[in-house]
């Protein structure tokens, strides 16, 4: 059980690079600004990376085409992540890669184009499925074996990690680059809008004035190797995945169960794949969307797990909003951070804590010895997955 | 490897709980439709009524394999779909494209256009605490699903449900135009099949391997046997995905194209390894009213409706 990480790259609205979101968030500047987006009524708050589709291209060298927004932020964020490694050195390397909602940044521009008596493009509906994001960082690593995409909503990135780790477990793979990507779109801003969780103000995880979720985008990928893969890579490991589990909540389509169920079982169950006791854990990236549903969830399963001795604890999201299947690869990254510079990050917008659970999250940036760190993410249909990264 | 302890479909074809049906099945034609179960003998239908068609049927089948495996619960389910719920998906987008952006949009077909509604509602109505993941690769989506469902049997999980959906709509067609992509036969499906630990009884998922990149599928065909200890000549069946033929002339079994029987979809190896099993189990002589040379042991199915992209899925009879 276990894998090394030897490689990791982020892009999100806090930065384009590892080195600028580490920045900004030892810095405590959130990413999300107010705008408006086309094919929503109003202003939102959104984490926009600050990036065009444009600028993506000519700096990764692509013309022609139409290319999704989520194919250009996977493979910025998966070059940063694979470095200079090479493809030939007889190690079977795969790709698992996540997304909730794939190309339909670029679908639903073609029917808006329609809907105005414009001519849509039809280029499109080529990088509308799922899998494009995967195929174009194959395509780019010259990967031509596994090759895959996870679709589990805001779980997806951390079950792409969860995948991966068995898969070279098993000895299917030695080497494998997991991760995650997602588009800002009006179908999603409109979607959580429509289920009355999308915050008109900055989100607030964990505050007990907390009405829901600010959208974001962005991509993470890591490099996960073998022990046999590192013998011939010759790559350095900086963090070591440690165990990580995935659970049904089985309560609601869309809603937490008030027991927290499911995300018990998870962090439990990844604790004991890690072979760690809840105690060893030093921090733990929150969920912690802002949803009234999911922090108090989140909270119960919290002292489920951890009894009165709940880590220190932060949800990053206030950061860069909440970017659904990259989120799990993204707060994997910060998890990788927060291990190699011996810090844990602050959870902004708290003011106070939830009535019940009464739980208080770190609000500045702390500086401690840090061994492990426990990673959530929990999506739609009662998906929750956990991790545990650790220090080499 | 793993055991096939029951596979149940909806389809185009006969084939939900009908064992031997591929015998007879016809190829679909322009007056096919979805021959769907009466529902309400597996799941009340208050829980169905607001879902859409691809859910139902997904949701049916699979908690009919389920049962007819004899479980009370799998410990693991994993599905494969290559576009997800697309009526739903196409609710919703209609919704604020036409409404501009209306503050006023029913979050239910939002709900239920993300991929993994699917293993998320089988979870809800089996009350299933189990590991939960939905793979999404174009065509290769079923046959991820699948390697996903065979390594956590390697590993030690006992009941694993793996099963395959997607959704035909009429804006499929006028896409498939526009981009020039032929849309003969566009079907909706599921599949879903239990699988357990080897059991000298039942039919067995040997192998499955996807590609993302073949230039050569022959050869491919050549590496994935050898792995798995055999030479083409084991092969008593290939079904394949297309009309030109894999081996050359002196291959001894027979190879047929399994779309005209499966329609177009990016899940349909699914219902062709359902198709595979049920040739194996009832040792027909016979495939879609024509005859095959001897009643199949193993049968390989070969999909590559994608040109580069190679899935393929090894089922045999167990030898043990």
């Amino acid at each position: 059980m276990g894998a090394f990480i030897t490689g990791i790259g982020i892009v999100s609205c806090i930065g384009n690079s590892v080195n600028e979101n580490f920045d900004n968030l030892s810095d405590t500047k959130s990413g999300i600004i107010s705008k408006d987006f086309i094919g929503v009524n109003r202003s939102v708050r959104v984490g926009e990376v600050k990036l065009s589709n444009s600028e993506l291209k000519q700096e990764l060298g692509i013309s022609g085409g139409f290319v999704s927004r989520t194919v250009l932020l996977a493979l910025k964020a998966a070059r940063e992540a694979w470095g200079d490694q090479s493809i030939n050195q007889g190690l079977k390397t795969g790709v698992i890669s996540a997304t909730s909602v794939g190309g339909m940044d670029g679908t639903e521009t073609f029917y808006l184009d329609e809907a105005q008596g414009k001519r849509g493009n039809q280029d499109v509906f080529l990088t509308h499925e799922s899998g494009c994001s995967a195929s174009a960082i194959a395509k780019e690593l010259g990967i031509d074996g596994y090759v895959n995409t996870l679709s589990t909503a805001c779980s997806s990135g951390t079950n792409a990690m969860i995948l991966g780790e068995r898969l070279l477990s098993s000895g299917q793979l030695d080497r494998v680059i997991v991760g995650g990507t997602d588009a800002l779109c009006a179908f999603t801003i409109n979607g959580f809008s429509s289920l009355m969780i999308y915050d008109e103000d900055w989100c607030r995880p964990f505050d007990n004035s907390r009405k829901g979720l600010n959208l974001g985008e962005g991509a993470a990928y890591l490099v996960l190797e073998s022990e046999k893969s590192l013998t011939k890579t010759g790559n350095r490991p900086i963090a070591v995945y440690s165990g990580g589990a995935n659970a049904s909540d089985a309560y609601h389509q869309t809603a937490s169960s008030p027991d927290g169920k499911g995300a018990t079982i998870a962090m439990s169950s990844a604790l004991e794949m890690a072979k760690l006791r809840p105690e060893d854990v030093g921090y733990v990236n929150a969920h912690g969307t802002a949803t009234p549903n999911n922090d108090q969830s989140e909270s119960v399963a919290l002292i489920n797990v951890f009894g009165d001795f709940v880590p220190d604890f932060s949800s990053t999201k206030a950061f860069t909003g909440h970017t659904l299947a990259a989120a799990g690869a993204i707060e994997a990254v910060y998890s990788v951070l927060a291990l190699n510079n011996q810090c844990c990050f602050p959870n902004l917008n708290f003011r106070t804590p939830i009535e019940g659970p009464n739980l208080t999250p770190l609000t500045r940036l702390k500086n401690k010895p840090l061994k492990h760190v426990l990673s959530n993410s929990f999506g739609f249909g009662g998906n929750n997955s956990s991790i545990v990264i650790s220090a080499v | 490897m793993a055991s096939i302890s029951a596979v149940v479909s909806i389809s185009h074809q006969e084939s939900f709980r009908n064992s031997g049906f591929t015998r007879t099945m016809k190829p679909l034609d322009t007056h096919s439709e979805l021959i769907k179960p009466d529902f309400k003998d597996l799941v009340s239908p208050s829980k169905l009524r607001r879902l859409g068609e691809l859910l139902r049927i997904s949701v049916v089948s699979g908690i009919s394999t389920v049962r007819h495996a004899g479980w009370e619960q799998p410990d693991a389910i994993s599905i494969g779909t290559g576009l997800g719920c697309l009526a739903d998906t196409q609710k919703f987008l209609n919704g604020y494209v036409e409404e501009d952006g209306s503050s006023a949009l029913s979050p239910t077909p939002f709900i239920q256009s993300t991929h993994n509604t699917i293993g998320g509602l089988l979870s809800l109505l089996l009350v299933n605490h189990g590991y939960n993941m939905t793979h999404s690769q174009n065509s290769l989506s079923f046959e991820h699903a699948l390697i996903d469902g065979l390594s956590l049997v390697h590993t030690g999980t006992k009941k694993v449900l793996v099963g395959a959906s997607d959704e035909a709509i009429d804006e499929l067609n006028t896409i498939g135009t526009l981009l020039n992509i032929p849309t003969d036969f566009l079907t909706s499906a599921s599949s879903f099949f239990a699988l357990e630990t080897q059991d000298k009884d039942h039919v067995e998922i040997y192998a499955c391997q996807a590609y993302e990149k073949s230039e050569d599928h022959l050869l491919q065909v050549g590496v994935f046997l050898d792995e798995n200890g055999l030479r083409i000549e084991d092969i008593d069946l290939i079904l394949k995905s297309g009309g030109r033929p894999l081996m050359s002339s002196d291959y001894n079994g027979d190879q047929v194209d399994y779309l005209p029987y499966t329609g177009q979809y990016f899940t349909s190896s699914a219902l062709a390894t359902h198709f595979a099993h049920d040739v194996i189990v009832n040792q027909s002589t016979e495939f879609g009213g024509r005859a095959i040379k001897k009643a199949p042991r193993k049968v390989l199915v070969v999909n590559n409706i994608l040109p580069k992209k190679l899935g393929l899925t090894l089922v045999c009879q167990n030898e043990a």
